[in-house]
């Protein structure tokens, strides 16, 4: 019996690096979609999202030397190349959208049916923009680590290699996180008893 | 219990992950994409070039030499920009394309088209007749048609759209199409407005910065704008599934449809339907003001789905 088994993306990155663009392509079939609903997250927008994710793959290739893959994942640096994208996501996207005319390649939509989405949207939206609201109450650097731990389902190692500092750095990042939402929910503390009788 | 999980717990759940629209499409520019894109870290790099520094008594020479360089090198270029400069190609009349597809063979039409308006427009019978006029200045668009498995393919694409012209060139074509009306047709458009007309088969549409405008269509719908607006009107369609994320959507029906659903990003959103039939509706925006004065019944078989988080939502009936 022969057991076919996935190339790693250890395998498929040291082939990327050799110039081997399907490799690199195997990389993008496998983690496009983690990227791409990582963005949605960050932009509630489907079509910004989908834009940037081809600039963040793009960007991966550009500077697919740096990369440091977590116990064999290529996943973590690529959300941490996403999070930097998204710092001008304007500029990422012109620029994937120039590299793409001097290829002669012309952006066309494609195929698929786009009936399925539409249905699935209203939904999502609504949970996007309550999801946004929520996290938008945090600093940055808790949002960051709040959407890769939570929402993306890194573990602390993977999220401390997305955003390049110490596990330790996301663990207090972390409690913070905790601090600040869980007395933002708590009761006002200056809330008086009520008194017998009396309804508050 | 982990922080991770408590923070899960007052936290908003987020929507179900989905798979990225058109993954092939996005693939398959990404490779050409990168196929193109120079490594920014060399692997070889030349040492830096210094000059030999030059004896004191050649300086005074060498600085008439330069001098007359550039006096010989401007001479030379304004006799140069007297003769006439050889023009980019441009298209004119003769450059329209008119084919003539029989459509018994037919089962269905898509145009791609990435830069200038595309009209469809429905007909009684008859063969499929395209007309595409390009305009450009620089660079030809590439248009052609393939039939393959029952399904004509008009393409009319350019190498470099409107929006990104570089060093003065510019590229669209118009496409128009006329073929029979129940047949279905699809179009992707990326920068352009798209007209749909007349049709009774299923209609697709998908333009990125162009509007989309329907009328008299009665088959099952299907549009996704980008940065344009959606309007329709004369409808007489059981299944409207419309989507926008800049623009409006407004809609009207003269027959009263089965499943509507509108759902626009930025923009209102305004469906109008025939009175005197009652539906379920569900409405709803986060920012922007929400009127529904359609008959509503929450056993109604027939479904209006109008949401934009933060423009107006007005269904009307």
């Amino acid at each position: 019996m022969t057991v076919r088994t996935e190339p790693s993306d250890a395998a498929l990155w040291q082939a990327s690096l050799a110039g081997e663009h399907d490799a690199f392509g195997q990389i993008f079939d496998r983690h496009a979609t983690r990227v791409y609903n990582y963005l949605l997250r960050r932009t509630a927008d489907w079509s910004e999202a989908e834009d940037l994710t081809a600039a963040v793959f793009l960007q991966a290739w550009r500077r697919r030397a740096d990369v440091e893959l977590d116990r064999d994942s290529a996943l973590p640096w690529l959300l941490g190349v996403a999070r930097l994208t998204l710092r001008n996501a304007q500029r990422a996207t012109r620029r994937y959208q120039a590299t793409l005319l001097r290829a002669g390649t012309a952006a066309v939509a494609g195929e698929g049916d786009p009936a399925d989405l539409i249905a699935g949207r209203i939904d999502g939206d609504r949970q996007l923009a309550a999801l946004r609201a929520a996290v938008s109450r945090l600093p940055s650097q808790q949002r960051d680590v709040v959407e890769l731990c939570v929402y993306a389902g890194l573990d602390q190692q993977a999220a401390a290699v997305a955003l390049g500092v110490s596990i330790g750095t996301v663990k207090s990042r972390l409690h913070r996180a905790r601090q600040r939402l869980s007395a933002e929910l708590s009761p006002e503390p200056t809330a008086r008893r009520a008194r017998p009788g009396e309804e508050l | 219990m982990r922080v991770e999980d408590d923070l899960k717990r007052m936290l908003p759940q987020a929507p179900q992950e989905r798979p990225l629209p058109q993954r092939q499409a996005h693939r398959a520019n990404l490779l050409t994409a990168i196929s193109s894109v120079r490594d920014a870290a060399p692997a070889f790099s030349w040492p830096a070039l210094r000059w030999p520094t030059a004896s004191r008594w050649l300086m005074p020479a060498s600085a008439a030499v330069g001098v007359t360089a550039i006096v010989l090198t401007a001479i030379a270029l304004s006799g140069a920009a007297v003769r006439q400069a050889p023009s980019p190609p441009s298209g004119g009349a003769a450059g329209v394309r008119h084919w003539w597809v029989a459509s018994s063979g037919l089962r269905g039409v898509v145009v791609r088209a990435n830069s200038g308006p595309v009209t469809v427009a429905g007909a009684d019978g008859g063969p499929v007749a395209v007309t595409a006029r390009p305009h450009f200045h620089g660079r030809a668009p590439a248009i052609y048609k393939t039939v393959s498995d029952g399904v004509l393919t008009v393409s009319a694409l350019c190498p470099v759209t409107v929006s990104q012209r570089p060093q003065g060139q510019h590229c669209s074509v118009t496409v128009g199409i006329s073929l029979p009306r129940g047949l279905p047709v699809r179009v992707s458009a990326h920068l352009g407005n798209v007209s749909v007309a007349d049709m009774t088969g299923r209609v697709t549409v998908t333009d990125e910065f162009g509007n989309v405008d329907l009328s008299g269509l009665a088959g099952r719908v299907v549009v996704m704008a980008t940065l344009g607006s959606i309007h329709g009107r004369d409808l007489a369609c059981r299944s409207v599934m419309l989507s926008a994320q800049r623009g409006s959507i407004g809609i009207a029906f003269v027959t009263p449809p089965e499943q509507v659903v509108a759902v626009d990003q930025v923009g209102s959103v305004a469906v109008s339907v025939p009175p005197g039939t009652s539906y379920r509706v569900q409405a709803g925006s986060l920012r922007g003001k929400v009127t529904v004065t359609v008959l509503r019944s929450a056993r109604s078989a027939r479904l209006i789905r109008a949401f934009s988080p933060l423009g107006n939502v007005l269904v009307t009936g």
